[in-house]
């Protein structure tokens, strides 16, 4: 921990952090060539500022009925002495592994009048409950039960000890989901757009398809990207204090399970009703609308294998770019601590900032003005989707290098076998598996990501999501369904594996000190 | 006889701060010698060191011979033929115990040499066996016969029994230096625990803050620290006010001693441990007993004399020990 990273590694490092910083360093270069009177005119416009009340308005709206929804229902989940308890956590958890497009196309096939900013949050809402209830239940599994009957022999009753006792202990791994699903509404663009909701990222999109205002397309963009920082980084703090919470070593005890009594049937019921609007509802909807497609045989085979191939070529090379990027500076940041370290991996981690459609617009630039030999090819998407996805495949290397503890190397050292004999023989064995997890992370989110691709991809290569996309656009709910359902089994396969690998037995037992919570909103950002 | 480790006035530490300065330590070959010292001392540094982790700021390491690490000279641990026993043993997760053992060994001949460790450290028939299947005792053992296969120089054990259970610590140790001893090995093993590196070690180098305070065999520096904190440090002490004789013997209130128990001249302070003072009715000092712990096989008395000071006596424990409020006689013994 104490030596220097050495020159060639560092290098990388600084390497991918930089390719990471194209996208946002070109949009600032683009935004500060059009010059400040540029910049302020947009800035001025009324619409302008209606754009970002409306992004606000609904990030605030899905925060809240989330954080409200949220913790009544992990605390369900993991205090209440509840009948299958552990079905009614994956149930709560699956509403994320559908994407944000696939909900609100589905809704709005069913109930084509509810476009607008009320669609718009129900659909959020429901996809990004899981931010909140995943943590929290955690957190509430994770939280000494043992503060609560300290505060029950103090002579608080039930409920005040769960709130003075209880429910501190929850509150940061609450915040921290909060402000996930705040982000998540934010950059998100399948929804609104099919809502037809103004918010931020449509008007991107909007004003980028206007062509000849491409130039207030990126000062919003600029706007939004420095919106959403402001909720990463309370996003990390609150995360960081979520961390320092436990006092005292040692495993937390559970608390015996609380008996519902009365209040069983409505807990049922409140669980029940919120599994069938987020899950049930879609997936009659999807069905429904794949019957009704199958039955009038309009399902065009040739181009749905056609866009499954696109979604997984494409999406393969976006892995690769991205765990490539992501080698040498998790190698790098696990390892070792210093300004140049820091630097480096904050760089890396700024696409979390960045909403897929501000990767997308800046690539368009770029690629335009710098590279125009690949401006829509097949190179620019899987760049895109490598920036975009760089956090969540470095976040798994930066896990796996930190699992390997320095002094297994410093053993092989010793006993005869030089740096890269080190390397090869023991640290690659130890951390191929989690680099292989974040690069099918990375490609499971690729495969579901839909500004960017409508932005880059190539004239006549559709994936499937571009598909869904072009078919609901007409109100085509019909001809969207085989490509929903094929996504959705498609996206299913990695998600499939990399529970399981996550899951699965640890390698060393020094992985394993960090407290369940932790582990548990890592195991989150995994699934997301 | 070249010795197995040699460092001349070591110097060493992290981000600028130095936490060894000018350490000297020979380590003859074929022996044990125990590092002791408290937390933060510098022992793990010292380690480090000697394996190579570290460079030294200043001076010189010899290994069997080879200046290992000097000015302009820094052999990268690969180089070094040092086996190193981290504390928790740290074997390789994805290897099995005969994959941990053979990994610094050629192919050839591999086999036959795994199996011979295995037969030295006293696990015949675990070559499949996975690491987490291990118990930390076993763990440690196989971490050890991994350090010896390919014969290194010498062996650093890093605090190698601190992970342990009591109950398991004993036998571990024995295990251990049966091993180490069958290999004809030469070893430093570093520790902050008194009575393993008094029992185990041929020498006790003690570390203070960075620098050796003393190297000696171990009842030599049990009996004859240096220094008062080094007296305190190894073992309950009495300092008692003395006086040395023309003859050269010691007068205090326990009377006279004989001239081989330590004194500080300059303080006038006479060392006796408490196994040294006997407590019983009869002739010497006559004292009261002013409290008991007792230990199981022995108990150790707090002792008021008649001037109000106080003195502590080790004691087996039987059918005559003092009980606190006896009157007692003391008197010096074993010196």
């Amino acid at each position: 921990m104490n030596r220097r990273p050495p020159r060639w590694l560092l290098l990388l490092a600084v390497a991918s952090a930089a390719i990471a910083l194209i996208p946002f360093g070109y949009l600032l270069l683009r935004i500060s060539d059009a010059g400040w009177d540029v910049v302020w005119s947009v800035l001025s416009r009324p619409r302008t500022w209606e754009v970002a009340l409306n992004s606000l308005s609904l990030t605030v709206a899905v925060a809240a009925s989330c954080l409200l929804i949220g913790i009544p229902s992990a605390w369900l989940v993991s205090r209440a002495r509840l009948p299958l308890r552990g079905v009614w956590l994956v149930l709560l958890a699956l509403p994320l592994a559908v994407p944000s497009y696939v909900a609100a196309y589905a809704w709005l096939a069913l109930f084509p009048g509810m476009s607008g900013f009320g669609g718009a949050w129900l659909v959020l809402t429901l996809v990004s409950t899981p931010y909140v209830v995943l943590p929290v239940a955690a957190a509430f599994r994770a939280s000494d039960a043992g503060a609560e009957e300290v505060a029950r022999s103090l002579g608080a009753s039930p409920w005040r000890a769960f709130r003075r006792a209880g429910l501190p202990q929850v509150l940061p791994a609450a915040a921290a989901g909060t402000l996930l699903a705040a982000i998540y509404t934010l950059s998100d663009f399948g929804t609104v757009a099919i809502m037809r909701y103004d918010a931020f990222t449509r008007a991107i999109y909007a004003s980028y398809r206007a062509s000849f205002d491409r130039t207030s397309a990126a000062v919003l963009a600029l706007l939004l990207v420095v919106l959403a920082l402001v909720f990463v980084l309370g996003e990390q703090a609150s995360r960081g204090s979520a961390q320092r919470w436990r006092t005292g070593s040692g495993t937390a005890r559970q608390g015996s399970p609380v008996p519902l009594g009365g209040w069983r049937w409505p807990a049922l019921i409140g669980l029940g009703g919120l599994t069938f609007v987020a899950l049930g509802v879609p997936t009659y909807s999807l069905l429904r609308m794949l019957i009704t497609s199958a039955s009038a045989n309009t399902v065009d085979v040739g181009s749905l294998t056609s866009a499954a191939a696109a979604t997984i070529s494409v999406s393969a090379i976006g892995a690769v770019i991205a765990v490539l990027l992501a080698l040498p500076v998790g190698i790098l940041a696990a390892r070792y601590r210093g300004a140049a370290v820091r630097a480096t991996e904050t760089g890396a981690f700024v696409s979390h900032v960045l909403p897929g459609v501000v990767v997308g617009l800046s690539l368009v630039f770029f690629t335009l003005s710098v590279v125009p030999a690949v401006y829509q090819t097949v190179v620019v998407v899987g760049f895109a989707y490598g920036v975009l996805f760089l956090p969540k495949a470095l976040g798994s290397v930066r896990t796996a290098m930190a699992a390997v503890p320095p002094v297994l190397e410093q053993q092989s050292r010793s006993l005869g076998r030089g740096p890269a004999a080190t390397f090869v023989r023991v640290t690659v064995p130890l951390i191929w598996t989690g680099v292989l997890a974040g690069g099918v992370l990375a490609m499971l989110t690729a495969m579901k990501e839909l500004p960017a691709t409508l932005m880059l991809r190539p004239t006549g290569m559709e994936t499937l999501a571009t598909q869904i996309w072009r078919h609901t656009e007409v109100a085509d709910y019909a001809g969207a369904a085989p490509y929903a359902a094929a996504l959705l089994v498609l996206a299913s396969i990695p998600a499939f594996w990399l529970s399981r690998v996550v899951s699965g037995p640890r390698l060393t037992d020094g992985a394993s000190d960090s407290i369940p919570a932790e582990r548990d909103l890592a195991e989150l950002e995994v699934r997301v | 006889m070249t010795p197995g480790v040699q460092l001349r006035g070591v110097s060493a530490g992290y981000d600028g701060v130095e936490v060894l300065h000018g350490v000297d330590l020979t380590v003859r070959s074929g022996t044990l010698t125990a590092v002791l010292g408290a937390s933060g001392c510098g022992k793990s540094t010292l380690l480090r060191v000697v394996a190579g982790f570290l460079r030294p700021s200043a001076g010189e390491v010899e290994v069997a011979g080879r200046t290992v690490a000097g000015p302009g000279r820094h052999v990268a641990p690969e180089r070094r033929r040092v086996g190193i026993v981290p504390q928790e043993g740290a074997l390789f997760p994805h290897l099995d115990v005969a994959g941990n053992i053979g990994f610094g060994l050629p192919r050839r001949g591999r086999a036959a040499r795994v199996a011979e460790l295995l037969d030295i450290i006293g696990l015949p028939a675990m070559e499949r066996a996975r690491p987490h299947e291990l118990s930390g005792g076993m763990a440690q053992r196989v971490a050890l016969a991994r350090a010896l296969a390919p014969a290194p120089d010498v062996v650093l054990l890093d605090e190698p029994f601190s992970a342990l259970d009591v109950s398991l610590r004993a036998s571990v140790r024995a295990e251990v230096i049966t091993a180490l001893k069958a290999c004809d090995a030469t070893a430093v093993l570093v520790t902050h625990d008194q009575d393993e590196a008094l029992s185990i070690a041929d020498e006790v180098a003690v570390l203070r803050a960075g620098s050796i305070v003393q190297v000696a065999a171990p009842r030599q520096i049990y009996e004859h620290p240096v220094d008062r904190d080094l007296a305190v440090f190894l073992g309950d002490c009495n300092l008692l006010a003395a006086d040395r004789t023309p003859a050269g013997t010691l007068t205090c209130i326990l009377g006279e001693l004989p001239a081989t128990v330590p004194f500080d001249a300059g303080a006038g302070v006479a060392m006796l441990r408490p196994e040294h003072i006997d407590a019983r009715p009869g002739t010497g000092a006559s004292a009261t007993v002013a409290q008991l712990s007792y230990h199981g096989h022995d108990v150790l008395l707090d002792i008021t004399l008649a001037n109000g000071s106080n003195v502590k006596s080790r004691m087996l424990a039987g059918v005559d020990t003092p009980a606190p409020g006896d009157r007692v006689n003391l008197h010096v013994i074993g010196v």
